[in-house]
């Protein structure tokens, strides 16, 4: 539980800004590197 | 005549006249000057227009319509049970294309560059006297938006409803004000003017693999927002999939312009001038604001970090967008870069962004309300 003071606050801040921005580098992580495969795969199919 | 003047007398108090404060009178003022931002500066009427109203009605006493057996008490229902935001979102998942964000994930982190607003109001409120849960819910409103800042406040600090999603929306329709001057500081002309590259074709199987991707992992890993993103996504999912038009084109129409109205109506009808009018909502209204400049700030230095970076590429006017509020923080971009160079049409890039800062909202406040232990 995170303390209701002013170093709570900044505590609560900095973990929540690292995992937000861990979470949105996985979801660009997956977009990335895993996206483009299901194009690859629906032209694959496409051609047959 | 005695009985007549009783009667007049007895018919006076069942008027609002007699019971008119001067709360009451400026706060129909606000509400007639949010109408007037709405009509004749065209500032969101969408949202203005009925909180404006809303602000007017609720200040006219005797009414009984916050009563409740009140109309608006159960409109209001709505927001004090955390329904409005999810349909909400559903409607805007129904009208949203994610294919700028699918085509551009690196400019993913601009979505956490661009909250920093809320982690600066939050300590701010801290420092101001306000507990931890109620400066986390006063920190969302520096995510720009408004269903978020709802559902978040409601779970963790219910008592300032009217002041939170008040300054959200209002600070969400100036926007055109507010980031601008921010955006002009903080860059040259000459980065004003990149033109980026233009992004490549996503492809129908990834429209429709995304809102199922996105809701298989935010709902397992950040469960107290599932009912934000699942809706988010079902509408996205509805537009994508093709074959249910008829339900797509509901939830992003009339759907969600009743949705729309009655939301508008209950926000407004929370600023009631006993309630409202308080050095608590000036504070709060302080900090949103120092929120919205501060994460539009964080933003545009986050995207010039990654211009840095990219050798160029990137034009440092999109992190402002980042700061979710879709499509208005795009808007605002591109209406900035095109100013410097008529050419340059951002408004797409801009929305790869104005879209990861839509999760980006969900998922900070999704994990304040875990580290909170509120679910």
């Amino acid at each position: 539980m995170v303390p209701d003071t002013v170093l709570g606050a900044i505590y609560l801040s900095i973990i929540d800004m690292v995992l937000l921005s861990m979470l949105l580098l996985l979801i660009g992580a997956i977009l990335s590197k895993i996206f483009p495969l299901f194009s690859k795969i629906e032209k694959f199919i496409n051609k047959k | 005549m005695d009985i007549l003047l009783k009667l007049f007398k007895d018919m006076i108090q069942t008027t609002g006249l007699v019971h008119l404060t001067l709360g009451n009178i400026f706060l129909i003022f606000v509400g007639i000057f949010l109408i007037y931002l709405a009509i004749v500066k065209k500032y969101e009427p969408f949202l203005l227009l009925p909180i404006g109203f809303g602000s007017i009605v609720v200040n006219i006493p005797a009414t009984d319509l916050l009563q409740p057996e009140g109309l608006i008490h159960f409109f209001y229902l709505g927001v004090e049970n955390v329904i409005y935001p999810p349909l909400i979102f559903l409607g805007v998942g129904a009208m949203t294309d994610f294919g700028p964000m699918i085509a551009n994930p690196s400019l993913m982190i601009l979505g956490a560059f661009a909250h920093i607003g809320i982690f600066i109001a939050l300590i701010g409120a801290k420092l101001l006297g306000f507990s931890i849960f109620e400066a986390g819910a006063i920190g969302i409103i520096g995510g720009a938006d408004g269903p978020m800042a709802i559902y978040v406040t409601q779970k963790l600090a219910p008592n300032l409803m009217a002041q939170i999603s008040v300054a959200a929306y209002s600070y969400m329709a100036l926007m055109p004000l507010i980031q601008p001057p921010i955006m002009r500081l903080l860059t040259t002309k000459q980065e004003r003017q990149i033109m980026m590259k233009q992004m490549r074709p996503v492809s129908k199987t990834e429209k429709i693999a995304f809102p199922i991707v996105i809701t298989i992992l935010i709902d397992l890993l950040l469960p107290p927002i599932a009912p934000l993103i699942t809706m988010l996504m079902l509408g996205n999912l509805l537009k994508e999939s093709g074959v249910v038009d008829r339900l797509a084109k509901t939830a992003s129409g009339e759907f969600m312009n009743v949705i729309t109205i009655l939301l508008g109506v209950s926000i407004g009808s929370t600023m009631k001038a006993d309630t409202f009018l308080t050095i608590k909502t000036l504070e709060i209204v302080t900090l949103g604001l120092i929120a919205f400049m501060t994460g539009t700030a964080g933003g545009v230095l986050g995207a010039k970090f990654l211009n840095k970076l990219s050798g160029g590429k990137i034009n440092p006017l999109v992190g402002s967008a980042g700061i979710a509020s879709v499509p208005i923080a795009a808007r605002v971009s591109h209406s900035v870069a095109i100013k410097e160079n008529p050419y340059n049409f951002l408004i797409m890039h801009a929305m790869g962004p104005n879209l990861a800062g839509v999760f980006g909202t969900a998922i900070a406040g999704g994990i304040m309300l875990v580290l909170l232990g509120v679910h």
